[in-house]
């Protein structure tokens, strides 16, 4: 069974502290998501779990395996992408894969169909080109095709999506919906629709320390939220909304067809609210105005500049 | 995954021929090989142009002729080494490679060695086709018959090891810097000018037997076995290959060490 496992990985330089003490454990198959600010302890995270680093104290498992003592067999079963990483720029793409393939002992039969299998799926670019003479999505795409090339149980990404454009973000996303069936990924991000599309369970860390180790599940339900977006089927006027005033605290038009409605937070609320817009005008569409990992992330870590960075980018 | 894991020498295989692939595709091993061809085919087809009287007018035998042109071998070895091996440990932590190669499931110590022996290998053939124009220079320019080819062979099984002292050398100096460029410079002044420098003020002090510790005092027994006989050089032989050897294992021991401990 799949695993990855981290007992008290802790790294210093110096006296910073990037990682403290960081434990969880995950088995079986499945999508983790691993959220945090620039600086919290991901990348650090992911490079200890992977042997890039050497952690100051603890140790990482991959599969069982302690990454520490036997690196070559613990990361036998495991695809990593961390830090938008470069392969070689004067080997092709399909040079670059088939290394990888040979490295990890995929018959080059198999190897060349995967490859084939991997350009359709993710787009890749002309393979016959130098990786140094691509752009930088296109890398990343050759770079998340040798991470799947072997087929690993478990897989690790570090941002996977940084530099692809949306539609290229849209192919990675559904290749990891699917991979998540049977494969265990951890992955970082600073995405947080990307994350709550993709992953089962979400980790948040900051300043090193591990804040929550929760499923998207249970942290929608635990999540105050507190606004819900409205769009009619026809213009509506904020005023028309007069019915529900005792329930909200405000009412904001989006749009001549969208308010934006800011409750009290309780979650009988809601159908409530809804039961009256509907006897306003014809309701397209009910939703919270915000992601429910959004509305905990801003509360764990905070919207000062970094929360509020990140959610701009998203 | 169904894979059955690959063994080490295997993974070796795949490093030794990427890293081959590598220097033939970069302009330093054409420039190398432009430069060699360049030197002892330029003199080769000059004394040919001249004629055989003018060759055996400024050289006396064909031992007097291979030895001159084999004055350049140490140079050659030393740029060679450092061209191939100053950004051997570099281009990994210098660069975002290091993350798409030691995130594989092979060991560094077989990465290493992989790159180690591709470097020996693409030096040591731009040596060797040094020796070949000699070679062909002093039987054409002679005879067969007149090649010390005791000594010559010798001079290139030294200049093989000296090559590998050099390379071991620059490997672990590749780990000083980040950046795979400087430390192909690095490599090289240290190597074509630090090292001079402290010949130069160890000989003024304490003469030349107090160079013991040095790489290019070794090397001067590779000209020095063919044109003052493989017992008459100085260094002595056994010193020079002493010398390389210790180079050759007790820096790849360091490059190893370093690879090792080395994060990205």
């Amino acid at each position: 069974m799949p695993s990855i496992e981290a007992r008290g990985l802790t790294k210093r330089y110096g006296g910073f502290i990037a990682l403290d003490d960081a434990s969880f454990k995950f088995e079986g198959s499945g999508a983790i998501g691993y959220l945090g600010p620039n600086g919290a302890g991901k990348t650090t995270t992911l490079k200890l779990l992977t042997g890039l680093a050497r952690p100051t104290a603890g140790r990482g498992l991959l599969n069982g395996v302690d990454i520490g003592r036997d690196p070559k067999r613990a990361l036998w079963d495991v695809g990593t992408v961390i830090e938008s990483p470069e392969p070689y720029p004067w080997q092709t793409g399909q040079r670059t894969l088939e290394m990888v393939a040979a490295f990890r002992g995929v018959p080059m039969r198999e190897a060349r169909a995967k490859i084939k299998e991997l350009a359709s799926e993710l787009d890749l670019p002309p393979l016959d080109k130098k990786t140094g003479a691509l752009s930088k999505g296109q890398r990343q795409r050759v770079v998340i095709a040798s991470s799947l090339l072997s087929d690993p149980s478990v897989i690790i990404l570090d941002e996977p999506t940084s530099g692809l454009d949306p539609a290229e973000r849209i192919a990675v996303r559904n290749i990891l919906v699917q991979l998540k069936r049977e494969h265990l990924i951890l992955m970082s991000s600073h995405l947080l629709s990307e994350v709550t599309e993709v992953c089962d369970r979400a980790i948040f860390i900051n300043h090193g320390k591990i804040l929550l180790n929760e499923t998207v599940q249970n942290i929608a339900k635990r999540a105050v939220d507190t606004q819900v977006d409205v769009e009619f089927a026809v213009p509506i006027h904020p005023d028309q909304l007069g019915s529900i005033a005792e329930l909200v605290r405000s009412v904001v038009a989006l749009s001549p067809t969208k308010l934006r409605i800011d409750y009290s937070g309780h979650s009988d609320a809601r159908p409530e609210i809804l039961k009256r817009c509907v006897a306003v005008g014809p309701v397209l569409s009910y939703a919270s105005a915000t992601l429910v990992l959004e509305d905990a992330y801003l509360q764990l870590i905070g919207g000062g500049v970094a929360g509020a960075n990140h959610l701009a980018e998203d | 995954m169904t894979h059955s894991p690959v063994s080490d020498t295997e993974q070796f295989e795949v490093a030794l021929t990427t890293q081959v692939r590598s220097y033939l595709s970069t302009y330093r091993f054409w420039a190398m090989l432009g430069l060699v061809l360049a030197i002892g085919g330029g003199i080769s087809l000059y004394l040919a142009a001249r004629g055989a009287g003018f060759v055996a007018h400024h050289f006396l035998s064909a031992t007097d002729y291979i030895g001159a042109i084999l004055g350049f071998v140490a140079f050659l070895a030393i740029v060679v080494g450092a061209f191939f091996g100053g950004d051997a440990i570099s281009t990994d932590f210098g660069t975002k490679t290091g993350y798409y190669i030691l995130a594989q499931p092979v060991k560094r110590s077989v990465l290493l060695s992989g790159r180690y022996v591709a470097a020996f290998l693409v030096s040591s053939g731009i040596v060797a086709v040094y020796y070949l124009i000699a070679m062909v220079g002093g039987i054409g320019f002679f005879s067969f018959g007149a090649v010390p080819w005791e000594s010559f062979g010798l001079s290139f099984l030294l200049a093989l090891l000296l090559t590998a002292g050099v390379l071991s050398f620059a490997f672990s100096l590749s780990s000083l810097s980040r950046s795979p460029a400087i430390g192909l410079v690095i490599t090289i002044i240290v190597l074509l000018v630090g090292l001079s420098i402290i010949d130069g003020v160890v000989t003024a002090f304490a003469g030349t037997s107090s160079l013991w510790f040095s790489i290019l005092y070794a090397a001067d027994a590779i000209s020095g076995m063919v044109t003052q006989g493989i017992s008459g050089t100085t260094p002595p032989v056994w010193q020079a290959t002493a010398i390389s050897a210790v180079y050759a294992v007790g820096f790849a021991a360091v490059a190893y060490v370093l690879y090792q401990r080395e994060e990205t």
